[in-house]
């Protein structure tokens, strides 16, 4: 509980360093865009619980938990955005390397003579060097 | 079925954020200063909400940011302010007239309250 004018500025001034460190938790991009605005909005609301004579510590959770819930929020979009980028750039590629592996996992299993799984392995090496190949490729691709 | 050319409906908090901004530019603080004006104190948006709505809004096209500017009502901060676009408009009142076609059938079946059918 916050009892006179100064405790209630050094409450004040310590919930506005918390918040500053928990908005670093949001992705780059959205606390380079935002950040500046959330604490000016933080310190504004601050100020008028201050003149209506209110409590902070219970506007401080609500606000803490409510950011906290943003901060996943944000983390998990650009999660998703990133994993979509990747697989439409490689999915091919993924694709390929995949098979690739699933073949020779299956030539390891396959109890046959050697000939059949000598072409297994081939076979498998074969996909794998065409993903490495296409991944190879897209890179050149990007790089002009 | 909804087709490609409806506007999809709009959540509660980017409703209430094109509805502060209807009438002028805000910055974070007046927008949930309006919003809790508007709902009579019964919608209360914290910061995270206000700027993750914002920022999707921003990405959508419903609003765009102006110059940073002070308030003259307030501290001498240099705040960045936000609009309503055109299409943030459209949605608006899409949304708007949505709510009126409900109200009407919600008439006439006369649901609302001292209007219950006997």
């Amino acid at each position: 509980m916050v009892s006179s004018p100064m405790t209630y500025k050094h409450a004040s001034a310590r919930y506005r360093q918390w918040y500053a460190k928990l908005l670093r938790f949001y992705p780059k991009a959205y606390h380079e865009r935002f950040a500046e605005g959330m604490q000016q909005t933080f310190n504004d609301l601050c100020c008028e619980r201050y003149q209506a004579g209110d409590r902070l510590f219970g506007f401080v959770l609500w606000t803490f938990a409510d950011t906290i819930v943003g901060i996943i929020k944000e983390t998990i979009e650009k999660e998703n955005i990133m994993m979509n980028t990747i697989l439409k750039k490689h999915g091919a590629t993924i694709i390929w390397i995949i098979t690739g592996i699933a073949t020779a996992g299956t030539a390891l299993l396959v109890k046959g003579s050697e000939y059949e799984n000598a072409w297994l392995w081939v076979f498998s090496i074969g996909i794998v060097l065409a993903g490495f190949t296409e991944a190879y490729l897209k890179i050149k691709d990007q790089n002009k | 079925m909804a087709t490609k050319n409806q506007i999809q409906p709009l959540t509660p908090a980017v409703f209430h954020i094109l509805l502060a901004l209807s009438k002028e530019e805000k910055h974070g603080y007046g927008i949930m200063k309006q919003v809790e004006k508007d709902s009579q104190g019964k919608v209360s948006m914290g910061a995270g909400t206000l700027y993750g709505s914002l920022k999707r809004m921003l990405d959508s096209g419903l609003v765009k940011e102006s110059d940073k500017k002070v308030d003259p009502t307030m501290d001498d901060e240099r705040r960045i302010y936000y609009q309503i676009t055109g299409a943030g408009r459209k949605a608006l009142e899409a949304e708007l007239e949505r709510y009126k076609r409900i109200v009407t059938v919600a008439q006439e079946r006369k649901l609302f309250p001292n209007t219950y059918a006997v």
